[in-house]
């Protein structure tokens, strides 16, 4: 019996973990400020939605969440894509919100479900799906986001000329060395579109404002060749782009996404959102 | 003649430590298995219409190949897997190929440790199950350490330390459990001598996982226990297990950090060709999962049993139950029973009568108000476990008839009823939204009879048959079947089947959904050909399910083992 | 010359490879003792192992078939039938109340851990062995279609009369 009961609390202290955290106060204090006169690294958020998926507002608001917690530091793109009985038209949802290149981004990272996104498009590689993230996990990665090393800066600026063509132009600053090569991808989006959505109870909301939605691709979608390795602090990259403007999109609701990144691991160094003047 | 026989014995000599090594090192055996699937599909605008499910790839295909060693008291193994890409259906994190489980295992007396990868289950699983599912695609196998000891007469122990199989990587959250069992009549002999075995066990399992997240303060490690016990006495057994689990925010229940609870009791009575089975289900709250973020079959910890029968006819396998592990409630009632050889119902041959009954509902749920932030993230709802919920999620009666009339004629004929709750089953609608607006919940009720008839046309071949009526107003309407089957033992299988979708409140889509197979055995190895149309359906193993999409093509498969 | 080739024959039969075996494996009765399957098998006849589940139709199909011909090749030839369950600890308390009511008369035992199956290199069921009267493992089958029973007799036939039998 006490040789039973001795190997009984040594197994036991072998494989119990005495911890489990109870918590009383899930809310943590205010968040920090974190912007300065220096640019930092920002967020870049696929956010892989449809009109027609339940699930969807809900990715929509973290989105929003984290949009108030750090400002311009997060760049939501709602990109309608997948599977048809979520992004398709009828009477009801008759606004197509999909788009050649975004199918052609979610066909390629194979997020065939909705709501599901990508923060940075970190942890991509050809067998696996690290790279997807459900809505939930934004925040987490999202701050670590934040917190990383800022690699390039950039710069852009966006103008409709004659209410025909768009014009950007967009400039790069290494902060680091890159030994690698770099693309740029510039991109149209539109808030404030008031369309309908299906709500996670089952309702149709006809008045649901969209945001963040991805109207059109200046570029390719995966982009031109910004520059090639090596860059070093100190060097200058700089490309424009034309693109045509449709008329049916305000103005004061658009804004140009640019973002680089590396196109062998697909890793987006840095994005910036400007208002198109 | 004298140097004959030195060579001889010189020969004899050099060859017989050759022989006792031989015999040393072919000790072990060596096991496996084997198996091939693959796909050419075939673009069908019928059930396609905008081609979403027709993949770029014309062609899919996924193998993986087990080996086992085993030579005494030690035993290791492999396996190796590959996706081609993986076929429509299955998850999508199978992508690429690997050697996904390796192991070593050395047993000896009263110890056994196992190092690598493992499948490992405690009591029920309520607190803990790692298995595999093959045919779901389903595989949570841990990667870590595993200690099996037979410490006393009767009690056993099981310690487990690692991570769970998430695709071709690891989850994020670490694991370590530990599980008591206690064979109360091998220590008791006065248990045994009234003919009673009772066994207690107990099961803890915590797991790690890091938190950075902004705005919530998240609990990083997580627990969860158990205890259960089984008692037996003659033909009579009853089973019983209760679970908790602590505080464990996740995408699963929407981050509240309200904690967990499972119960569930099993009595059956088995004598004289009558078989009784009752058991009792109740869930609140127990998704556990080694990755706070994880959704469908990823990185499940534990697995709750299913209080619902499996069907495998074509039809009522359409409306299959998957257990909702954010909470819900049921009851199983079951009995067989065989009318002897020569009585009066029971015929020449005997006749095999079965009635199942299950019923699954929501638990109770008096959600808190949206608008307290605080109390809606800490508690969520509260739940009366004495008070039945209100939302039917899903019922199945059925009766079925077996009989074998003569030496070339059988027949089984099964009568179904259903009530399935496509809101819950097949668009994961919360119960929140369903309490607020009960009149939006989409059901699906359904009569189904199915007859089988099996028909010996001479020695080693025969005929079955199948006819399925499914009966319905509500999703795709009404639907028959007719499969023919001949088998020539022990070789070849052909069968043909149709499933006409015939009440289909879509004109467009009132379609015959054809399918031939050639099936070719040969001891331990198999190879099936088929070719078909399928309708999106769903293939569930133990309350797990997974989604098949439509599709139409040629697909293969090929087993074999050694 | 003849004691060489002897020798030779010796040795190449021990070299050779070895008769499966069935490896010592610990099962449980249906009431709850524990015994090794070395010591279930038949020692005068052939012993036939189904290994089954009970949510698996097609192994219930098998072993209903099969029920007939077991009783005569018992007689006949001292063969036994083993049923063994697969079923986890989950799943095994629904194994008597399945007997009972499918009226199997068989020897049913209980692989909880799977140890029998793994140790043989099983992954589906049903799985079917038949070992001659020395224990040896001489014929395996996997799945089922109706008239495998039949087939499964006769084999079981040839090996009591010491008859070699292909798969």
């Amino acid at each position: 019996m006490k040789h039973f009961l001795l190997s009984l609390g040594m197994f036991t202290l072998l494989f119990i973990s005495p911890s489990c955290d109870v918590i009383d106060q899930p809310f943590k204090g205010n968040i920090q400020d974190t912007t300065s006169t220096q640019q930092q690294r920002n967020v870049l958020i696929e956010d892989f939605t449809g009109h027609r998926c339940k699930n969807c507002p809900k990715a929509s608001k973290a989105i929003e969440a984290l949009v108030d917690a750090y400002g311009s530091r997060i760049i939501g793109l709602a990109i309608h894509a997948g599977p048809g009985n979520f992004t398709n038209t009828n009477a009801d949802y008759p606004t197509d919100f999909t788009t050649p290149e975004g199918k052609t981004i979610q066909n390629f990272f194979g997020t065939n479900f909705l709501p599901v996104g990508m923060v940075n498009r970190e942890n991509w590689s050809a067998s696996g799906n690290g790279h997807w993230s459900p809505y939930t996990n934004w925040p987490t990665l999202s701050s670590e986001a934040l917190d990383s090393t800022l690699r390039i800066s950039l710069e852009a600026s966006a103008t409709v000329v004659n209410d025909t063509i768009l014009e950007v132009t967009a400039e790069g600053f290494p902060q680091t060395p890159l030994l690698h090569d770099l693309s740029i991808v510039v991109l149209i989006k539109e808030s404030n579109i008031v369309s309908p959505q299906l709500m996670d109870d089952d309702t149709r909301d006809s008045n649901y404002v969209h945001m963040n939605v991805l109207r059109d691709f200046v570029t390719d979608t995966w982009g031109t060749s910004f520059g090639v390795s090596p860059m070093i602090p100190g060097d200058e990259l700089s490309e424009s782009f034309t693109a045509t403007w449709n008329t049916s999109w305000i103005k004061a609701n658009t804004a140009a996404v640019v973002y680089v990144f590396n196109p062998t691991n697909y890793r987006i160094l840095q994005a910036i959102e400007v208002p198109i003047n | 003649m004298r140097m004959k026989q030195i060579t001889l014995r010189l020969l004899l000599l050099l060859l017989l430590p050759f022989t006792a090594a031989a015999q040393e090192s072919f000790g072990g055996q060596l096991h496996g298995n084997f198996q091939l699937d693959g796909q050419w599909y075939l673009r069908d605008e019928g059930i396609d219409p905008t081609g979403e499910f027709y993949p770029d790839e014309r062609f899919l295909g996924q193998g993986y190949a087990n080996f086992v060693y085993t030579d005494g008291d030690f035993s290791g193994g492999l396996r190796y897997e590959n996706y081609q890409n993986v076929m429509l259906g299955f998850p999508e994190g199978y992508r690429g190929e690997g050697i996904t489980y390796r192991y070593l295992q050395f047993k000896q007396d009263n110890l056994d440790v196992t190092v690598g990868s493992f499948y490992e289950q405690f009591g029920s699983g309520m607190v803990f199950r790692s298995y595999e599912e093959r045919g779901l695609g389903y595989d949570n196998a841990m990667d870590g350490v595993r200690v099996k000891a037979n410490l006393a007469k009767g009690v056993y122990l099981k310690g487990v330390l690692g991570r769970q199989r998430f695709y071709f990587d690891k989850s994020p959250g670490l694991l370590r459990g530990l599980d008591a069992e206690i064979n109360l009549s091998e220590r008791w002999h006065a248990l045994d001598s009234l003919g009673l075995r009772w066994t207690l066990g107990a099961s803890y399992m915590s797991k790690y996982q890091r938190a950075n997240d902004p705005f919530l303060v998240l609990p990083e490690n997580v627990a969860a226990g158990g205890v259960r016990s089984q008692l037996m006495k003659g033909p009579w057994v009853l089973n019983t297990e209760f679970a908790y689990k602590a505080n464990d925010p996740s995408a699963d229940n929407g981050y509240i950090y309200k904690d967990g609870n499972g119960f569930i009791a099993n009595l059956s009575y088995s004598k004289n060709g009558l078989g009784i089975i009752a058991g009792v289900k109740r869930i609140d709250n127990m998704s556990f999962r080694t990755d706070r973020n994880g959704s469908t079959i990823d990185m499940l910890v534990n697995y709750l049993s299913p209080t619902t029968e499996v069907h495998t006819y074509a039809l009522p396998a359409l409306y299959q139950y998957a257990t909702q592990i954010n909470g819900e409630e049921g009851i199983q009632l079951e009995a067989n029973y065989r009318f002897k050889r020569k009585s009066k119902l029971g015929g020449k041959y005997g006749t095999l009568i079965s009635i199942n009954y299950s019923a699954v509902q929501s638990i109770d749920k008096d959600y808190v108000d949206a608008s307290n932030d605080t109390l809606r993230t800490l508690q969520g709802y509260y739940s009366d476990p004495l008070q039945r919920g209100t939302i039917p999620y899903f019922h199945d009666l059925n009766f079925k008839i077996s009989k074998k009339v003569n030496t070339s004629f059988k027949f089984n004929l099964t009568y179904l009823n259903l009530h399935y709750n496509r809101s819950v089953l097949e668009d994961g609608l919360g119960d929140e939204p369903m309490l607020s607006n009960p009149e939006n919940i989409k059901t699906m009720n359904a009569d189904v009879i199915v007859l089988e008839t099996l028909y010996k046309v001479k020695s080693k071949h025969y005929l079955r048959n199948e006819f399925q009526l499914l009966s319905t107003q509500d999703d795709r309407g009404s639907m028959a079947m007719a499969l023919i089957e001949y088998s020539i033992a022990p070789h070849w299988f052909f069968s043909v089947q149709d499933i006409y979708n015939y009440g289909n409140p879509d004109p467009d889509q009132k379609l015959h959904y054809p399918l031939a197979s050639v099936v070719y055995t040969e001891g331990t190895s198999r190879f099936q050909l088929s070719y078909g149309r399928q309708q999106r359906g769903i293939f569930c193993v133990g309350g797990v399910c997974r989604v098949v999409p439509p599709s139409n093509g040629v697909s293969f498969s090929l087993t074999t083992s050694f | 010359m003849k004691n060489l080739f002897t020798a030779l024959a010796v040795i190449l039969l021990t070299v050779g490879m070895q008769a499966q075996q069935l490896p010592s494996t610990t099962l449980k009765t249906l009431d709850g003792k524990l015994v090794d399957i070395k010591d279930q098998i038949s020692t005068e006849g052939p012993t036939v192992i189904g290994f089954w589940a009970t949510w698996c139709k097609p192994c219930i199909k098998e072993l209903t078939a099969f029920a007939d011909y077991a009783i005569d090749l018992e007689e006949e030839y001292g063969a036994k039938v083993l049923a063994v369950s697969i079923d986890d600890t989950r799943n095994s308390s629904r194994v008597a109340p399945m007997v009972q009511g499918q009226g199997w008369d068989y020897t049913v035992l209980l692989d909880e851990n799977q140890d029998l199956k793994r140790n043989l290199g099983i992954v589906n069921v049903p799985f079917t062995i038949v070992l001659n009267s020395d224990g040896e493992v001489v014929w395996k089958h996997s799945g089922y279609s109706p008239g495998d029973e039949e087939n499964l007799a006769e084999i079981v036939a040839k090996v009591a009369r010491g008859e070699s039998v292909e798969h």
